[in-house]
């Protein structure tokens, strides 16, 4: 974890509150995340992004307004600083799929458990000494 | 895993685990001790059976090859009346809805929904303080006695229900999430209304007017 010089600055995105919530203390409890926002639709996650250029966005596909899949082209084009993790609920190798057409960096299945989110999150952090593009190649978790 | 004595416990179904670990934070923060979690329908069963707790918090979307989640919520409210089952799902139909409903939870509440009225939902499956115009709902049993009951409110319908189960005044109170000295107020009106003495005659009452539930026989249940 040495590789990383400051917290890295994480933003999530997904519609449903009770989950973004749980997201967020547990990812707040670890000193090397700072979640800096959070967005309840695709929109409001590449509004979200222009304005605070977070590290890493932890991206729900299924979102009303704009999906996560459409956000994160946009994000990629707009902000290429910021890397995208997908959040999948299918255990479907569409996933790794989908992360690469649209530049994510990765993706996570919801059949994770928490910590098991955090601990990708952390690996993400210690790659984050170096940008995440699309030279690493998508990880999956 | 429980760490509060006074806590009230649950069992968690849902297929993804990552939702168990949410709705858990949820949960703490509103001293419910999670007891038992599964992806499995058919192990949320046996949880319950094993462990015993207050409530299932369900996903009906959950399933096993002979089981699927609305299966698992009626075999669970039927083997353990006094389970309070919430259904917590991403389907927001009402067909899923009603079949839940129809199956035995006492609430049901989209994953949509903001947190604190999920724990609003949670709070209210023990201690009813909400009511909607043409929304509530009872056991048959428990209809034809409000109906019959001599002025009896719904809240004293309530208590002496559970009474009649056989719990103390202090164990009412903590069920209820009141104080003992409302307990006994509440129970003071039952006695004068049903023009009875003590709660053993309260009881009797309960039994003969058919406010406890009927258990099912070995080998019934669905």
């Amino acid at each position: 974890m040495d590789a990383v010089a400051r917290p890295v600055r994480v933003l999530l995105a997904d519609d449903h509150r009770l989950f973004l919530n749980a997201l967020q203390v547990a990812l707040a409890a670890e000193e090397w995340i700072d979640v800096v926002g959070c967005a309840g639709n695709g929109e409001e996650a590449v509004a979200l992004v222009e304005s605070l250029a977070p590290d890493l966005v932890l991206m729900d596909i299924a979102m009303p307004v704009l999906d996560g899949i459409a956000a994160t082209r946009r994000i990629r084009e707009l902000v290429p600083s910021s890397s995208v993790v997908i959040l999948t609920g299918s255990d479907s190798p569409q996933g790794d799929v989908i992360a690469r057409a649209v530049g994510a960096s990765g993706y996570v299945r919801k059949t994770s458990d928490l910590p098991g989110l955090v601990s990708f999150i952390l690996a993400l952090a210690t790659l984050a000494a170096r940008p995440l593009g699309e030279e690493a190649g998508p990880l999956a978790h | 895993m429980s760490l509060n004595a006074n806590a009230r416990t649950a069992v968690l179904l849902d297929p993804y685990p990552l939702w168990l670990d949410a709705v858990a934070h949820v949960l703490a923060r509103i001293q419910i001790d999670v007891v038992g979690t599964t992806t499995s329908p058919n192990e949320a069963l046996e949880l319950i059976s094993s462990l015993g707790p207050d409530m299932l918090v369900v996903e009906i979307s959950a399933w096993d090859a002979d089981l699927d989640g609305i299966g698992c919520l009626r075999r669970a409210c039927n083997r353990f009346p006094d389970l309070k089952a919430v259904v917590f799902s991403a389907y927001e139909d009402t067909q899923h809805v009603d079949a839940a409903l129809e199956a035995g939870a006492v609430a049901y509440v989209i994953k949509a929904a903001d947190p604190e009225d999920f724990a609003s939902a949670i709070r209210q499956a023990f201690d009813h303080s909400i009511y909607f115009p043409g929304a509530r709902r009872s056991t048959p049993a428990l209809r034809a006695s409000v109906d019959e009951s001599p002025g009896l409110t719904r809240r004293e319908i309530e208590i002496l229900k559970v009474m009649a189960e056989g719990h103390t005044n202090a164990q009412l109170a903590k069920m209820l999430w009141v104080t003992e000295q409302t307990v006994k107020f509440h129970l003071s009106n039952i006695y004068r209304k049903l023009d009875v003495s003590n709660r053993t005659e309260a009881s009797r009452w309960a039994q003969m007017n058919g406010l406890l539930p009927v258990v099912a026989a070995p080998g019934n249940a669905a």
